[in-house]
């Protein structure tokens, strides 16, 4: 019965998502001619939806207008309430989002999905975790998420007013929840039951079965979500050419929200990798993975992009442009890691469809939104007097550099998709090919990213700006030529790597230092020059130094890696870089739906003891598989890492150990990102509500 | 106004041009050179068999079902030996280190490395980043090509379905 509920609230909401986009019109945006003058702009979209609009009115507002329309047909639009539709929407997403987790809890095994992904052994934690991590129960996921991120931006615009037309973005928001529905309802219902269900269910993956894996789903569907009312603002905005200030104001905390997010996925899929034993390292280019960071290069070019706009209305079309396909490549994205594209799925799993909705939405969706682009971007007016030397140009060709890397994760994605469905050879498009093609380009952005924080906005001398990054410069080619002496055959890319590396964190330093230090118009106090940084900048350089991090971290560990396969035994010593281990030995205990071999190794470092770690091989008995769970050690200069395998032969046990240095930069490195991140957000939020106040309810 | 409007928006549109022929062409020389480099191609093991001797230079990768009852733990430890197969040639495979999650006899492997001149093939990494369920796309393929598709899936249903 509740499954049938959820049902239910989902072909309703399905109806309301059309009626929504309907309603408030993008469609008649989609084919209206662009036009400049204001005055006009909201006339023509009313005449267009001329019909629709008499009968929504008609259905929808609460009061009998009778033929307002027809006199002021600009105040009609405006005329219908904005709140309930949403808002209905976001109750019956959330009603369905429930019946599923609850149909999980309760393990109703007539559903097919929960067949497939749970087991009544399955903690319920990780039943929770089933019903929101694969494919209908995701896009489900995505929806209640896209639902409630247009209740945020209804509050955000009722407190601030920021937006000019938030109708249309409504609208838009309904076009895109209904995609989406329609893609849950028609790839394969989740809510579909059948008629000889089994007695019990296949059980959840057991390499998911993690707590940080748990997080995944919602962070990746929540950034997807930002994502898609940055989309929808700039559809909006298209039509009439209004991308100014006002728009990038609006837009700039869920430019900051869904980056965030979005790196917050792809940290926790990186440390998952990392952990799992079989995954093999830390980033490994796998199409999931290249999924999430598709839109985050994209996002974090348009996040860059936005500033210039907003700070000197220059760059409009490239920031929509960037805009639109932020979100197409979080779409696409999603769409290839859930497609059966890069592995078949068995029979059993075929009969549950194979994306075609999503797929096709997606092509509707962003045709549309190209085409609306095409038309609208000539007429984007702007000020484009900026000169080459200058923080904007900058910004521009460090957001270009970023379009390309996204460029070619998709080409190293797509390519041998590409080539197999033609017939052909079948290629594997591993590392090796993303390290080479992506290296120069994040060189050049680690000379920019270290050289534009300090550039002045609109014209600056290449003269003074070589006096200030004098001091930057000398520091990081003394810190290469350090690094190159103590390892004179070091290969020369991760090398440069680490080079400009420390010029961005020189350069971000002595930027700070002067903002602090040296400021002669606000000399006051110290505390003073501190509260003048602004939350921009500290959560900007924070992100810098934390990216620059993340590089050299990721050269170090790669260069110096040192790895040892080897048979133990008990009490044997494992000697690795600057560490010791001593084995001793392996325990058999029971887990709450597995059975466990648990290693016990005692790590010492100049024969003190420092710390235990405990790598495990786990026995998920229902799906009767293995998995290699690694531990890691995060030390002072690099990251120790050990995994168990099999019994060998000689009745010792494999080991495989790892040492990793410099690899904990790469972990804080991912963490100042997102601490930037979320330092902008608070900052921001806490400073507006001090100049406005707590608005009334 | 109506001509500095008009320059603006060519010279708007020139900078947009330029932007992303940059972008594509740069995303294109880089990836071409890349892929001249760095593409791994996939052999089944009839392919294989067709086109050895191989190179012992060139990194490839192999795929196909690990045979029943060939998997074999050497002296020292570490090293394991298994054959893979398409149902119509074999090859041998060696791999040291630990053997991923979901490598089990009887299915589907891939594995990346390069052949020795005995025949053998060294695996540098054996891969498994998949469901249990789910066969990978490339060892499907050749088990499709050598016809024995059929009979796989079937057993495999049957397994599932236990």
């Amino acid at each position: 019965m509740i499954a049938e509920t959820g049902h239910f609230a989902l072909i309703l909401l399905l109806m309301l998502g059309c009626c929504q986009a309907v309603i408030f019109s993008p469609l008649g945006a989609l084919m209206r001619r662009p036009s400049l003058h204001v005055t006009g702009a909201g006339s023509a979209i009313a005449a267009k939806t001329g019909p629709w609009q008499t009968i929504s009115a008609f259905l929808f507002s609460p009061l009998p207008t009778g033929p307002a329309p027809a006199t002021s047909p600009a105040s009609s639009l405006s005329g219908i309430p904005i709140w309930p539709l949403p808002i209905l929407i976001c109750l019956l997403a959330i009603g369905a989002q429930g019946s599923l987790i609850y149909s999980f809890i309760i393990s109703d095994f007539t559903l097919p999905l929960v067949t497939h992904y749970s087991h009544s052994s399955t903690p319920v934690l990780y039943r929770i975790a089933a019903s929101i991590s694969p494919d209908r129960g995701a896009t489900l996921l995505w929806i209640t998420l896209t639902s409630l991120a247009t209740i945020l931006f209804l509050l955000q615009n009722a407190v601030f007013k920021k937006s000019e037309n938030p109708h249309a973005i409504i609208g838009i928001m309904g076009l895109i929840i209904a995609l989406l529905a329609a893609s849950v309802l028609f790839d394969g219902d989740p809510f579909a039951r059948m008629a000889n269900p089994p007695l019990d269910g296949q059980g959840f993956d057991p390499q998911s079965q993690d707590i940080l894996d748990i997080f995944y789903s919602p962070i990746l569907h929540a950034g997807l979500a930002g994502l898609s009312i940055i989309f929808a603002a700039t559809i909006a905005a298209l039509p009439r050419a209004r991308l100014h200030r006002s728009w990038a104001e609006m837009l700039r905390p869920w430019a900051l929200l869904s980056w965030t997010l979005l790196g917050a996925a792809m940290m926790i899929s990186a440390y998952r990798a990392y952990a799992e034993q079989s995954w093999g390292n830390w980033w490994y280019w796998d199409a999931s993975e290249n999924a999430v960071l598709l839109p985050w290069l994209l996002a974090t070019a348009f996040l860059h992009c936005l500033a210039v706009l907003e700070k000197t209305e220059a760059l409009k079309p490239w920031t929509a442009l960037l805009a639109l396909s932020a979100f197409g490549a979080g779409w696409f994205g999603t769409f290839l890691a859930r497609s059966d594209l890069l592995g078949p799925l068995p029979a059993s799993l075929r009969a549950s469809g194979d994306n075609a909705v999503l797929l096709i939405g997606f092509c509707l969706l962003f045709a549309g939104a190209y085409y609306l682009f095409s038309r609208a971007a000539g007429y984007l007016r702007e000020n484009a007097d900026f000169t080459l030397v200058s923080r904007e140009s900058a910004m521009f060709i460090n957001s270009v550099l970023l379009a390309v890397a996204a460029a070619i994760v998709m080409i190293g994605t797509v390519y041998p998709l590409f080539l197999r469905w033609l017939g052909g050879t079948i290629i594997t498009v591993g590392p090796p090919f993303f390290v080479q093609a992506l290296m120069p380009v994040t060189l050049a952005m680690l000379l920019l990213m270290g050289l534009s924080p300090t550039l002045r906005w609109r014209v600056d001398g290449a003269a003074s700006v070589g006096r200030r990054m004098k001091l930057a410069l000398i520091l990081s080619i003394i810190v290469t030529l350090f690094v190159w002496m103590r390892h004179i055959d070091a290969p020369p890319l991760p090398l440069l790597g680490i080079g400009l590396a420390a010029w961005v964190v020189t350069a971000a330093l002595g930027d700070l230092w002067e903002k602090l230090w040296r400021h002669r118009d606000h000399g006051e106090s110290k505390y003073r020059n501190v509260k003048m940084l602004g939350p921009r900048y500290l959560g900007m350089s924070l992100a810098h130094i934390g990216m620059a991090l993340l590089i050299a971290g990721g050269s170090a560990s790669s260069l110096w890696e040192e790895q040892a396969v080897l048979s133990a035994r008990t009490g044997q010593s494992i000697e690795i870089g600057p560490y010791n281990l001593q084995y001793e030995g392996v325990s058999l205990l029971p887990g709450e739906n597995f059975a466990t071999r648990k290693a016990k190794f005692i790590v010492y470092r100049n024969a003190q003891p420092v710390s235990e770690l405990y790598p495990e091989v786990r026995y998920y008995p229902i799906r009767g598989v293995e998995t290699k769970e690694s531990a890691i050690w995060h030390g002072r200069d690099g990251d120790l890492h050990v995994s168990i395998g099999d019994r060998a032969e000689d009745s010792g046990r494999i080991v495989d150990v790892r040492f990793l240095p410099m690899m904990p930069w790469v972990w804080a490195g991912m963490l100042l990102i997102l601490l930037g991140g979320v330092i902008n957000m608070l900052t921001r939020m806490i400073l507006l509500f001090k100049k406005n106040g707590v608005p009334a309810p | 106004m109506s001509l500095s409007r008009a320059k603006s928006r060519k010279r708007q549109r020139l900078y947009l041009i330029g932007a992303a022929l940059l972008a594509a062409g740069g995303a294109a020389a880089l990836g071409l050179t890349a892929f001249r480099d760095s593409v791994v191609f996939f052999f089944s093991p009839t392919e294989l068999a067709e086109q050895s001797p191989m190179d012992p230079d060139r990194r490839l990768r192999i795929g196909g079902l690990v045979e029943e009852g060939s998997l074999q733990k050497l002296e020292n430890g570490s090293t394991v030996t298994f054959t893979v197969t398409d149902m119509q040639h074999d090859v041998q495979v060696s791999y040291t280190g630990i053997l991923p999650d979901l490598f089990r006899e009887g299915q589907g492997v891939v594995a990346e490395g390069h052949m020795n001149p005995k025949g053998q093939f060294v695996a540098q990494e054996v891969l498994a980043k998949h469901d249990e369920n789910y066969m990978p796309r490339e060892v499907a393929d050749a088990l499709k090509k050598s016809g024995h598709w059929e009979e796989i899936e079937k057993q495999n249903a049957k397994n599932m379905r236990n």
